[in-house]
């Protein structure tokens, strides 16, 4: 090899190295990501979760989803790592709104009351999150 | 749509954003859509702020005081006169290297802006002191997936 073509090599490698460090520092959300659930004594509880985090993890048997229907049935659910699960449903198109708004990589939340009804959904988007791989 | 038949977004100044073919790929990379300082935070007539970034640009982005994000939190409960007491919440907030800013609203209408919002969309807020006036959310072939 001669002296260009390692010029080229290590100008190259700086590049890419550049272009990797660009890839990766932006502003990062650095919790766990894990489902998190709150059962209360009366029944009623609720959820959170980072939907693409907990896709990216390997070995956790977690989940959380939310639904909607064409007559805004809302159906949310979540187990986290203790097998803890909980779910709950209502027919607000207003709430439903909410679930409109679900990204692959959002963090999503739910509330709900004694009787099993969702009474709050909360959607956040950020740059801060990563995508599903 | 806020499109313009030129691909161009509406209502952007030329020098908030531009759109650049990727060097050395432009053979088969579309243009793509990138906001000048990543997160452009400007000012808007009378303590306003006019903000745009994409989500994608700004989580690749090399300096991590950028920041972009946007929540809508809708809560539905009945009262004991079995009245439905509704309240939505929408706070956003965006950080450059310059300054961090924040707003709130209360609208659904604004809430509902948000709905269908990607993992890379484009955010453009409209903030009235620490009121969010408008959200608009743009999302297009060009905008910059995250890495």
């Amino acid at each position: 090899m001669n002296m260009n073509n390692k010029f080229a090599l290590r100008a190259t490698l700086v590049a890419a190295a550049l272009a990797a460090g660009a890839a990766f520092a932006g502003s990062k959300f650095t919790g766990n990501g894990h489902v998190q659930i709150v059962k209360n004594a009366d029944g009623s509880g609720s959820a959170s979760g980072y939907l693409s985090m907990i896709y990216n993890m390997t070995g956790n048997n977690e989940w959380f989803g939310c639904q909607k229907s064409s007559t805004s049935r809302v159906f949310c659910h979540a187990k986290n790592l203790d097998q803890t699960v909980v779910d709950c449903w209502t027919t607000s198109p207003y709430l439903a709104n909410a679930v409109s708004s679900i990204s692959p990589d959002a963090r999503v939340s739910f509330r709900f009351d004694s009787g099993g009804k969702c009474t709050n959904i909360t959607v956040t988007h950020s740059s801060e999150f990563e995508d599903k791989k | 749509m806020k499109t313009q038949s030129n691909g161009r977004r509406m209502g952007i100044a030329s020098a908030a954003a531009v759109w650049v073919m990727v060097a050395g790929a432009a053979a088969y990379a579309g243009p793509r859509y990138q906001v000048t300082g990543v997160v452009s935070i400007t000012a808007e007539g009378t303590n306003g702020w006019r903000v745009e970034g994409t989500l994608g640009e700004v989580r690749n982005s090399s300096n991590d005081a950028h920041r972009l994000m946007c929540q809508q939190s809708r809560t539905e409960a009945t009262s004991s006169s079995g009245s439905v007491v509704r309240t939505t919440v929408v706070v956003c907030q965006a950080r450059n290297t310059e300054r961090t800013v924040t707003c709130l609203s209360t609208s659904a209408a604004i809430a509902d802006a948000l709905n269908g919002a990607s993992n890379d969309a484009l955010l453009e807020l409209h903030i009235s002191g620490t009121q969010c006036t408008d959200i608009i959310v743009y999302e297009s072939s060009g905008l910059i997936k995250k890495a």
